[in-house]
């Protein structure tokens, strides 16, 4: 029988062995948790050391060159793998003492590079401080580095932003992300889930997100019961600008996995219609299981292309919710492996973002709103589209909005981690006027 | 001592019924040293005689370092519990699979100075004590196991 071995930093290896061959982390992490017993405080270190890894691992590859006579290129992946998880636990994880994050990670390595990750290591204790990063003057080299972020991205952003603004905002994106709750207002009141949580938070803007620190999510009574559901604050946000209403039909034409839909459904008390399409069949049961969570009844679903014209559904909705597929730049705080995505995979998106957004626009009655979002802060699958649609279509225009204190003359925003304290997330909130 | 070849899943040694052990010769206990060694070298907790090409009922196993054991015509006698975790065998490298097996095992054994001893073990050691036994029968874990994975190596 061959040996296994199912310490936490192991197994943690296992997981980055996975998704190097292109596994998602988040599904090789939940097989691996699931194949093997794990204490909760084994599970919670793995998972901070596997996430910190891949979140960091163009920071961590740098360290390793500059303290690595041999090109990083040629480093075996494991025990690429192994120095990466010995340098994130030294420099990130100072609750672990020293000693054990060498030995314990040293022992991973197979006989013949043992030798090679020790010294690695070591000479990072002795002088790692004394690396020198790359010189803010290459722009590009130096947020890609010290924020662990493709040199596409780093070039993209700058392009949008003040070198300044990306520095806070990566800074930012680079705190661990606080798990934001919606309060399912069907079934309970913010005031009872905040006085039942302990290091519960109100958030800034939405009138109905609590923010929990450091709390173990699954096991949390009011999220098993349906109360409460976890939505980003930028996704309220969104639901909130919509403003639907009791009686309202709503059309989610890119809905899964939903959580739009039954903020809309919060709001309309669960009286009216909230029609949830995607162009994904297997997606949309999620939508189905999650409104008998939360107690929604309204919700009906269809399988459909939101690209695709349907002509009796021209003219029928008072609100559209129009959240397309987008890069997801702006969410690389929860979702890591986008750090590294090539911008160049994202070119095709804004024409399928303005097709669809130019289709379902004549879903909506005249004097109806629609609202316009994504979880990226690239202004060409954002703002750029909304202009292009309004001068193409001139029955449209932005309107005024606001949240809690937030208020969007303009009719719209890009949200951004280091000023709102959300994901990045872009609304423009559209009124159909003739 | 000497490190023998591991036969792999293919080989129609691996599917005999092994024979027992009727005397304990010279050549019996250098293949005990033998396999301990190629067990050892090979990263297992375990090799059964057949997995070196022998059809004999041996089998030595080291779940924890340094505290091996050897068993010549091994018998289950007992069990009792259920555990369910990742298995891997040296004879069909790079896989894992789930498998289900009692949580405590108790075998009654040969020790290679001829005298029957009994030994019981939990967890990753009743494991063991299954997976090398079924050798001995021509069984593989992967007759058994759910969900087997291939996790290539380097």
């Amino acid at each position: 029988m061959e040996k296994k071995n199912t310490t936490a930093r192991a197994l943690a290896l296992e997981v980055l062995t996975r998704c190097e061959n292109g596994g998602y982390s988040n599904i090789a992490l939940d097989t691996v948790i699931k194949r093997n017993e794990l204490s909760s405080s084994d599970r919670a270190f793995m998972t901070a050391l596997i996430y910190g890894v891949i979140e960091r691992k163009i920071t961590l590859d740098y360290i390793i060159s500059a303290l690595s006579s041999i090109p990083n290129s040629k480093i075996e992946r494991d025990t690429r793998n192994i120095l990466r998880m010995g340098l994130y636990q030294l420099i990130y994880m100072k609750k672990i003492p020293a000693h054990a994050a060498l030995n314990e990670t040293v022992s991973l390595a197979n006989k013949r590079s043992k030798g090679f990750v020790n010294a690695i290591l070591r000479s990072y204790q002795r002088e790692g401080n004394k690396i020198a990063f790359p010189d803010e003057s290459d722009e590009i080299k130096y947020l890609s580095v010290k924020y662990s972020i493709g040199e596409s991205l780093a070039e993209a952003l700058l392009k949008a932003y003040s070198f300044a603004d990306c520095k806070n905002m990566l800074n930012a994106f680079s705190q661990v992300a606080p798990i934001t709750l919606r309060v399912n207002n069907l079934k309970t009141t913010r005031e009872e889930i905040f006085n039942e949580l302990t290091n519960a938070l109100l958030t800034d803007f939405s009138p109905d997100g609590i923010i929990l620190d450091n709390a173990a999510v699954s096991e949390l009574e009011c999220l098993k019961d349906g109360r409460v559901t976890v939505q980003d604050e930028a996704s309220q946000i969104c639901v909130r600008a919509l403003g639907a209403q009791k009686g309202d039909t709503v059309f989610d034409v890119c809905a899964c996995p939903g959580s739009k839909s039954f903020g809309a459904a919060m709001t309309m008390e669960n009286e009216g219609e909230i029609l949830a399409f995607d162009i994904h069949e297997n997606k949309l049961s999620l939508v189905e299981k999650g409104a008998v969570r939360l107690g929604i009844s309204i919700i009906s679903t269809r399988t459909q292309d939101a690209r695709k014209p349907i002509e009796e559904l021209f003219g029928k909705a008072d609100k559209i919710i129009c959240d397309v597929p987008c890069s997801g730049f702006g969410v690389i705080s929860k979702k890591p492996e986008i750090r590294y995505k090539d911008v160049k995979e994202s070119e095709t998106l804004p024409k399928i973002q303005y097709d669809i957004l130019e289709n379902v626009s004549n879903y909506l009655k005249v004097g109806g709103t629609l609202l316009y979002s994504t979880c990226t802060i690239l202004p060409d699958e954002n703002e750029n589209n909304v202009k292009k649609f309004l001068e193409n279509h001139k029955n449209f225009a932005l309107v005024p909005f606001s949240v809690g204190e937030l208020e969007v003359d303009s009719g719209m925003i890009t949200l951004l981690p280091h000023t709102h304290h959300t994901d990045g997330f872009f609304i423009a909130k559209l009124k159909k006027i003739s | 001592m000497a490190k023998l070849k591991i036969v792999k899943v293919g080989d129609d040694v691996l599917r005999k019924k092994c024979r027992p052990v009727d005397e304990i010769t010279p050549k019996i206990i250098q293949l005990l040293d033998d396999m301990a060694e190629t067990m050892r070298e090979a990263n297992g907790v375990g090799l059964a005689a057949p997995q070196v090409g022998i059809l004999r009922r041996i089998v030595v196993i080291e779940v924890e370092e340094g505290n091996l054991i050897e068993l010549i015509n091994p018998k289950i006698i007992a069990y009792a519990g259920e555990q369910d975790g990742t298995e891997g065998c040296l004879s069909v490298p790079n896989k894992w699979g789930m498998v289900k097996r009692p949580m405590h095992v108790t075998v009654r054994a040969t020790n290679r100075h001829g005298e029957e001893f009994e030994i019981s073990g939990s967890e990753l050691l009743a494991r063991a004590f299954c997976h090398e036994l079924d050798h001995l029968d021509g069984k593989l874990y992967i007759d058994v196991a759910r969900n087997i994975e291939t996790v290539p190596a380097e």
